[in-house]
């Protein structure tokens, strides 16, 4: 199925994402509002940040939005916008390193599909990854894949079960007391891919442990300072790296409001919805 | 076959082969065949994709065997995600991964919906190239818009495969 792309040009450059745009004959919007009110699927978009905060902010689920810009295209960085459905373009429209008529032709026939459209979250197409990508979220994934583990075996536990499951969206799944999913020292392998400090060094370790994932989590979420723009992935690490038994559980609430917010950043309610 | 080799072969052929190649080169005959344009090397060129069918079929036929096979049976962890974390720990955080994938993705249905599609693809393919072998002349548009139609639909059902994870440290490039 198309896919319908529309764009908005805040300086309406015919050498910038206009020109672009205009000649693969996408529908022009005149303001920001204009293209958000109308029914395409997609908007290619050169904005201010404060109207790329709007968008963020108010676009659906179904809908997607790639951020473009003529100085020197943006960085690396997971999708944005409270669906995880609004993009950056890597390469700008002009100056070093632009992109060329080829690169555009390819993102529109990529964000021209819907079911291409419906994946970006989570997937890239090889066509449009030198264009549209972020760098690897693999402490994510990973810790997304272990508190999905600790959220299914919650599911067998008789005061939180029900929600366990409910949040899983999926029958529940066959516990394994031998895996020992819900302790510290397994979270500390997964974020920092380094084993529990021994007794000697233990603070120190667990601070410089503690200091490194907040930073490598901090660069795949693309924020600045996790503590305040992702209290919750902050106070998971805090879990972590305060404790002081290696077989500790992390708390239902922590478990529960981190994997939630992940299945977010990873997109898994795009593709669940989808 | 790891989840980054399936990927690249799924979208090799949807993206690479089926969408860029046959149906852009379907839309080019049936502009021919409704008078628009004049392509002396449209019938060639179709004729050409269709014959080189049976050598593509075989990585199609692959991607939804090693979902079929994700779909069924549990993954053996990475020695290195084994060595870090432990094996059976590491089997158990896989399973749930590939139990929660079965469920929310409907993968085994999508796996029977794109198996039935890839079967009546390749017989309007046979079908068409039968007939453009058998005659010089451009198929008629019906028999070009079941061919464009089949392949659209199995287009659409190979979009929306995936896979469950099948590492759980390992990293790869770029998502």
């Amino acid at each position: 199925m198309t896919a319908k792309i529309g764009f908005f040009d805040k300086d309406q450059d015919q050498y910038g994402l206009a020109g672009y745009a205009t000649s693969c004959r996408l529908q022009f919007y005149a303001s920001v509002d204009d293209a958000l009110k109308s029914s395409v699927d997609c908007l290619f978009v050169h904005v201010r940040d404060s109207d790329w905060t709007k968008i963020c902010g108010t676009l659906p689920k179904e809908r997607v939005a790639l951020r473009f810009t003529s100085s020197s295209g943006y960085p690396r960085s997971p999708p944005e916008g409270k669906h995880g459905n609004c993009f950056r373009c890597l390469k700008p429209t002009k100056n070093d390193g632009k992109l060329t008529e080829h690169d555009f032709h390819a993102l529109v026939a990529a964000f021209g599909d819907i079911e291409i459209v419906n994946q970006l979250s989570t997937s890239i197409p090889r066509e449009i990854r030198d264009l549209v990508a972020w760098s690897t979220v693999h402490r994510l994934r990973a810790l997304h894949i272990l508190l999905q583990a600790c959220m299914a075996e919650l599911g067998n536990n008789p005061k939180h079960g029900a929600e366990a499951i409910s949040i899983l969206g999926c029958l529940p799944v066959p516990s394994s007391s031998h895996a020992k999913v819900n302790r510290v020292e397994l979270f500390c392998r997964v974020l920092a891919d380094f084993p529990w400090p021994d007794s000697k060094s233990y603070y120190d370790a667990q601070e410089e442990l503690y200091e490194s994932v907040n930073k490598a989590l901090q660069h795949e979420l693309g924020v600045r300072v996790l503590k305040d723009e992702d209290p919750i992935i902050h106070d998971l690490v805090c879990g972590v790296f305060n404790a002081v038994d290696p077989d500790a559980p992390l708390a239902w609430e922590t478990i529960k409001k981190a994997f939630q917010r992940l299945d977010v950043v990873l997109g898994m309610l795009r593709r669940d919805a989808s | 076959m790891t989840n980054s080799e399936w990927e690249n072969k799924r979208s090799t052929f949807n993206h690479g082969w089926l969408k860029n190649r046959l149906i852009a080169c379907l839309l080019r005959c049936n502009r021919v065949v409704s008078g628009l344009v004049q392509d002396e090397d449209a019938r060639s060129d179709l004729l050409d994709l269709l014959i080189g069918w049976e050598a593509v079929r075989p990585s199609a036929v692959e991607v939804l065997l090693v979902m079929e096979s994700r779909a069924h049976n549990a993954l053996d962890p990475l020695s290195s995600d084994s060595l870090t974390l432990g094996e059976v720990t590491c089997r158990y955080l896989l399973e749930v991964d590939r139990l929660r994938w079965i469920q929310l993705t409907n993968a085994e249905k999508l796996v029977n919906d794109a198996s039935n599609a890839l079967d009546e693809f390749d017989n309007a393919i046979r079908r068409t190239c039968t007939r453009l072998q058998g005659s010089g002349t451009m198929p008629d548009a019906e028999l070009l818009g079941n061919l464009e139609e089949r392949a659209r639909r199995l287009g659409s059902l190979f979009s929306s495969l995936t896979l469950c994870h099948d590492s759980i440290l390992a990293t790869d490039e770029y998502v």
